[in-house]
């Protein structure tokens, strides 16, 4: 540690001297950053914990008053349980259709964001200005209301029906039966895409827009097509930007409640309209069970960040 | 509704507040200030903003009119949030304090749905209300009346209805198995709201399950919980496991009451379920079409009354009655069906003619054998594990 050597030469008082500035520092520091730690244990770091150790220590029963929560010596009986009682089959789907949805809202987000971001970041003129503008919009508006505006525009007997109906393409191209595209899992992928599409083509635009013109001009000479320069240069310098974004749309929908509550289908259900139907249940345990899966889950992603962004400053 | 009152709020649990108001400065009569000592009434109501608005807006000033005397302070806990503990615990730690009384004389729910400290009830903790103290009574359906034991008054109600629309469908069914041959004979043109999300739902299912009981287990199941009524409920879940391809979009159902009018109003389906006083209030303020008909079946669905109480430790408990007696006159009860839309607590006889016209065909009556309670979760969970392909 060499901040804290002292130079040859120097008297015992000034390092004394130094050292109780630095520790002033510290308590100033760590006293300033007290109130929002103090906030994350209470609010954050407790809860968690004591849901988990809840869900290590406590069944649900069934009794003469009908399901009551018993509690045990700490074992994964819960989880043994979510796994194979067959009352918990919805839960053990929700865990599934969870993942699945936030999967495939990854790869259409980011099938749909690099390009929107790079057509963002080469583009001239004042079209792209235009389509960056636009491309925030989803920022400032609340799911709800954006839930709410995907039902009066996608619903049956709303907009985009009437629209199909009067142009006829509704009777010619799909037999007379409205296609509907939400109350299922379309739905909620369609919503959760256009919720992220804001944040993730800022984080993308931002790593974009450190790159040199010069490093694509120079590839462009010696030949390389669009998708080589995506692959070589582009992706692999905007790795972290690329992840800071996977993670933050990868906990936002596995977390999300409005949209898979008001445009997902009646079921499956995603693991928050689950695990508030079994709060409502006064099945307690069994949402906090699912819970801290979603933590674990969460966990283990933001791991991956954090390897990669270690690997990247190694390098 | 507590059904409804907890979904609605949970749906904006965000404003989990409690609302505490007092409005005793707006009703300081001026005109008697040399009358006798004033005595101040608590009230406090878990009703939605409606019936909030109801209370400070036409009860309460109509109260203070005819009874200058008393002082009705009243608090709003909005939706019933966290109702459990800021009424009956509170009530627990003023006993356990050994308090005398507390300031809550009149409160606006049933005794029956609250949780007690062990070897405790209700009937520790609120007074019994008879026709004695409270004349009124008298002019409450006895049916109606009995779920809280006689330690609650029936003020309002609301039951499960039918809404079709009539340029669409020309005869509405009149008994359940009507309905179900007529979704059959209709496919995508009806639907339910889940029924943890809805008493609408909820009690479509209820209905489903009264139809594969027995009568008598069917009035048994108001005597206490007992799973063993349950037994031939999976008969119920195949009748509505069958009727699902033929649901709208072959078997959606929609998250709350108000979804399913929604769908209605769009002419989306031609029929659902729906509670009386949404319906009627979505008619009145044009949101459902006037060509939108509300009628009841043969047997009704379930609905169910609102209670108002009056806790052992009242500080008050005389003004409390003077007040729920005047709740219950026909008069004020006219104006709880027009402000709200609500089943007035007394039969409809008692009313005005333009009243009961108002409420047309629903105003036949609703089934008040469905318990809720642990039922109704059972139901819940059984339904969501039996009924919608997943």
């Amino acid at each position: 540690m060499s901040v804290s050597m002292a130079t040859p030469g120097e008297g015992a008082a000034a390092r004394q001297r130094r050292r109780s500035a630095r520790l002033r520092e510290y308590l100033v520091g760590y006293s300033l950053i007290s109130p929002a730690v103090l906030l994350l244990v209470v609010l954050i770091v407790y809860p968690a914990l004591k849901s988990i150790w809840d869900t290590l220590t406590t069944v649900l029963v069934q009794s003469p008053t009908g399901l009551v929560q018993v509690s045990h010596s700490p074992s994964l009986e819960i989880y043994r349980q979510l796994f194979i009682n067959a009352d918990y089959r919805l839960d053990r789907k929700a865990v599934v259709f969870t993942i699945e949805v936030t999967i495939i809202t990854l790869i259409v987000l980011f099938a749909i964001c690099y390009p929107l971001a790079m057509y963002l970041r080469f583009g001239k003129g004042r079209l792209p200005a235009f389509f960056r503008t636009l491309s925030l919009i989803p920022l400032f508006i609340p799911t709800i209301i954006s839930a709410y505006a995907f039902i009066s525009f996608y619903q049956q007997g709303n907009f985009l029906d009437v629209l199909l109906q009067n142009l006829h393409l509704e009777q010619t191209m799909f037999g007379g039966r409205y296609p509907q595209l939400i109350d299922n899992r379309t739905g909620i992928v369609m919503a959760e895409v256009w919720n992220n599409i804001p944040i993730t083509v800022l984080l993308l635009g931002a790593g974009l827009g450190e790159i040199d013109n010069s490093l694509i001009e120079s590839a462009r000479d010696v030949g390389a097509g669009l998708w080589r320069i995506f692959a070589g240069i582009l992706f692999p310098l905007t790795l972290r930007q690329f992840l800071v974004a996977f993670i933050l749309a990868f906990i936002g929908v596995m977390g999300s409640y409005n949209i898979p509550a008001l445009l997902g289908p009646t079921l499956p259900q995603m693991l928050g309209p689950a695990m508030n139907d079994n709060i409502s249940q006064q099945r307690l345990i069994i949402a906090e069970a699912e819970a801290v899966l979603t933590f674990a889950i969460a966990a283990v992603v933001g791991l991956l960040y954090v390897v990669a962004v270690v690997r990247q400053r190694q390098r | 509704m507590r059904t409804r009152s907890r979904l609605v709020g949970r749906s904006v649990a965000a404003l989990a507040v409690t609302v505490g108001l007092t409005l005793s400065s707006d009703f300081m009569p001026t005109r008697h200030a040399a009358a006798a000592a004033k005595s101040t009434i608590y009230f406090t109501s878990i009703g939605d903003v409606n019936v909030a608005d109801l209370y400070r807006n036409t009860l309460i000033p109509d109260f203070n009119k005819a009874f200058p005397q008393y002082t009705v302070k009243f608090t709003e806990i909005l939706h019933g949030i966290n109702d459990q503990s800021l009424v009956v615990d509170n009530m627990t730690a003023a006993m356990n304090a050994g308090k005398s009384s507390v300031n809550l004389d009149v409160y606006e729910d049933s005794p029956l749905n609250y949780v007690y400290p062990a070897g405790k009830t209700f009937k520790d903790y609120f007074l019994p209300l008879t026709v004695k103290d409270i004349p009124n009574i008298a002019k409450i359906d006895p049916k109606v009346q009995a779920p809280a034991y006689g330690y609650g008054v029936a003020y309002r109600a609301s039951a499960v209805t039918l809404v079709y629309n009539s340029q669409q469908v020309s005869t509405p069914p009149k008994t359940y198995s009507q309905l179900l041959a007529w979704i059959k004979a209709n496919p995508g043109k009806f639907t339910y709201c889940s029924p943890a999300d809805g008493g609408s739902g909820d009690y479509f299912v209820a209905a489903a399950i009264r139809s594969v009981m027995s009568a008598s287990d069917y009035a048994a199941l108001r005597k206490g919980y007992n799973t063993g009524l349950e037994k031939h409920w999976p008969k119920a879940w195949a009748i509505l496991k069958a009727l699902e391809p033929d649901l709208y979009q072959n078997g959606y159902h929609p998250s709350g009451n108000v979804a399913v009018l929604n769908l209605l109003a769009k002419g989306t389906i031609s029929m659902g379920t729906a509670w009386s006083d949404q319906g009627l209030s979505a008619l009145a303020k044009g949101v459902l079409p006037s060509y939108m008909h509300m009628t009841q079946l043969n047997p009704p669905f379930p609905g169910g009354p609102a209670f108002m109480s009056v806790p052992k430790l009242a500080q008050n408990p005389a003004g409390a009655k003077v007040f729920l007696n005047f709740i219950l006159s026909p008069a004020e009860q006219a104006k709880i069906a027009v402000a709200i839309q609500g089943f007035p607590g007394i039969e409809f006889k008692y009313l005005p003619a333009s009243v009961v016209k108002h409420f047309g065909t629903i105003a036949s009556g609703y089934d008040t054998g469905w318990p809720g309670g642990p039922y109704d979760k059972d139901l819940q969970r059984l339904w969501k594990l039996n009924v919608p392909s997943s």
